[in-house]
C-alpha cells in the first residue's frame, strides 16, 4: 500500500478509537518541533552573525591601534578576562 | 559544535522524526487491544524516557557544577531542565490523549504512574522560581544544582516505588518488551521513534547551549567595544 492511497482512506481512521486525537497529538508535536528548530536556527544565525561583525570591526580598530604610536593607544583589558568574568557573571540569562 | 554541525543534526532529527511517524501510521500493525489509540504510544513512551533522562542528566551536571565551580555544567543543567520540562508536558498531554480514548477521562487521580509523574513535573516547574529569585550569580548557579540533584535523584526512586505499587492500570510497556511481548514491527517502530525523539532533543539542547554561548560572547564584544562606534546599528540587524 503507498503512502498516497493510504492517506486517501483517511476516512477509514476510527474514531471510536481516538483516531483524531492521535493524529492531531502526531501533527501538533511534528509541526512544533520543526517550526521550534528553525526559530531556533534564525535566532542563533542572526546572534553569530552580529558577534562576528562586531568582532571584524574590534579587530579592525585594534589593528589601527597598534599601527599607531603606543602612546596615543586606550588601554584595553585582555580579551579572554572579559570572557571569563562573562562567563561567571551571567551564567544564565 | 558548530552551527554546521547543527544544521546537520537538525537535518537528521527531521528526517528520523519523520520516517519514524511514517512507521506509526503506515508499518506498525494495530493492536488487538487497543486499535488506533494504541499508536500514541510511540510517542509518548519514548517522550517519557527522553525527558526522565534529561532530568537525570541535569542533576549529574549539576553535580558536576558542584565539584568543579565550572559555569559551563551549570548552564548544562539549566539548559537540560528546561528542555526536560517541555518534554514532560508533552507527556502529559499525550498521556491525557490515551488516557480519554482508553479511560474516557483526560486525569485520573487514582493512578500512581500518573499522579506522580504529575508530581515530579510540578517540583521541576519550581526549579526557575528558585532560580531567579537569587540575584547572586554563584549562589544561584549552587542553589540550583542542588536543587537539580535533589530532583533529579527523586526520579528514579520516584520511579521504581510506583511501579512497586499493586494496582495500577497504566501498561507495563517495557516489562513486556523485555519479555520478548512486543511483535518485531512494533519494537522495530518503538526504538525507531525513540531514537528519533532523543535526537531531536539533543538537537534542541545543543541549540539552546551554541544560543546561549554565542550570547555570551556577544555581549563580551559589546563590552569591549564600549562606547565605540563599533556596534552594528539595531536597524542594519534587523534587515540581515
Amino acid at each position: 500500500m503507498t503512502v498516497p492511497s493510504v492517506l486517501l482512506q483517511a476516512d477509514t481512521i476510527p474514531e471510536d478509537s481516538g483516531g483524531p486525537y492521535v493524529i492531531a497529538a502526531y501533527l501538533v508535536f511534528l509541526v512544533i518541533a520543526v517550526v521550534y528548530l528553525s526559530i531556533m536556527a534564525q535566532r542563533l544565525r542572526k546572534v553569530s552573525k552580529q558577534a562576528d561583525e562586531i568582532e571584524a570591526r574590534l579587530d579592525a580598530r585594534d589593528a589601527a591601534q597598534a599601527a599607531a604610536p603606543a602612546a596615543a593607544a586606550p588601554a584595553q583589558p585582555p580579551v579572554a578576562d572579559v570572557e571569563r568574568s562573562d562567563a561567571r557573571d551571567e551564567v544564565v540569562s | 559544535m558548530t552551527v554546521r554541525g547543527l544544521r546537520l543534526l537538525s537535518i537528521l532529527s527531521v528526517v528520523l522524526v519523520a520516517v519514524g511517524f511514517g512507521l506509526v501510521f503506515f508499518y506498525a500493525p494495530l493492536d488487538t487491544d487497543q486499535g488506533f489509540r494504541q499508536k500514541i504510544f510511540y510517542l509518548h513512551v519514548p517522550l517519557g524516557i527522553v525527558g526522565l533522562c534529561g532530568f537525570i542528566v541535569a542533576a549529574w551536571h549539576g553535580f558536576r557544577y558542584l565539584r568543579t565551580g565550572d559555569p559551563a555544567s551549570d548552564l548544562r543543567a539549566y539548559v537540560y531542565i528546561h528542555m526536560s520540562q517541555i518534554v514532560a508536558v508533552a507527556v502529559l498531554i499525550t498521556g491525557g490523549i490515551w488516557g480519554k480514548t482508553a479511560w474516557g477521562t483526560w486525569w485520573r487521580w487514582d493512578e500512581p504512574f500518573l499522579v506522580s509523574f504529575l508530581f515530579l513535573f510540578l517540583i521541576y516547574a519550581t526549579y526557575q522560581v528558585l532560580r531567579f529569585s537569587i540575584d547572586d550569580p554563584q549562589r544561584q548557579a549552587r542553589a540550583a544544582s542542588a536543587f537539580a540533584i535533589a530532583a533529579g535523584a527523586f526520579v528514579p526512586v520516584n520511579f521504581t516505588v510506583v511501579r512497586m505499587a499493586n494496582q495500577y492500570l497504566h501498561p507495563r510497556t517495557l516489562d513486556n518488551a523485555a519479555n520478548g511481548g512486543l511483535p518485531g514491527p512494533v519494537l522495530v517502530t518503538f526504538l525507531i521513534c525513540f531514537l528519533a525523539i532523543a535526537t531531536l532533543f539533543v538537537t534542541l539542547v545543543r541549540y539552546e547551549l551554541l544560543s546561549k554561548s554565542t550570547t555570551f560572547r556577544l555581549r563580551s564584544l559589546e563590552r569591549r567595544a564600549g562606547g565605540d562606534d563599533l556596534l552594528p546599528r539595531r536597524s542594519a540587524v534587523l534587515q540581515a
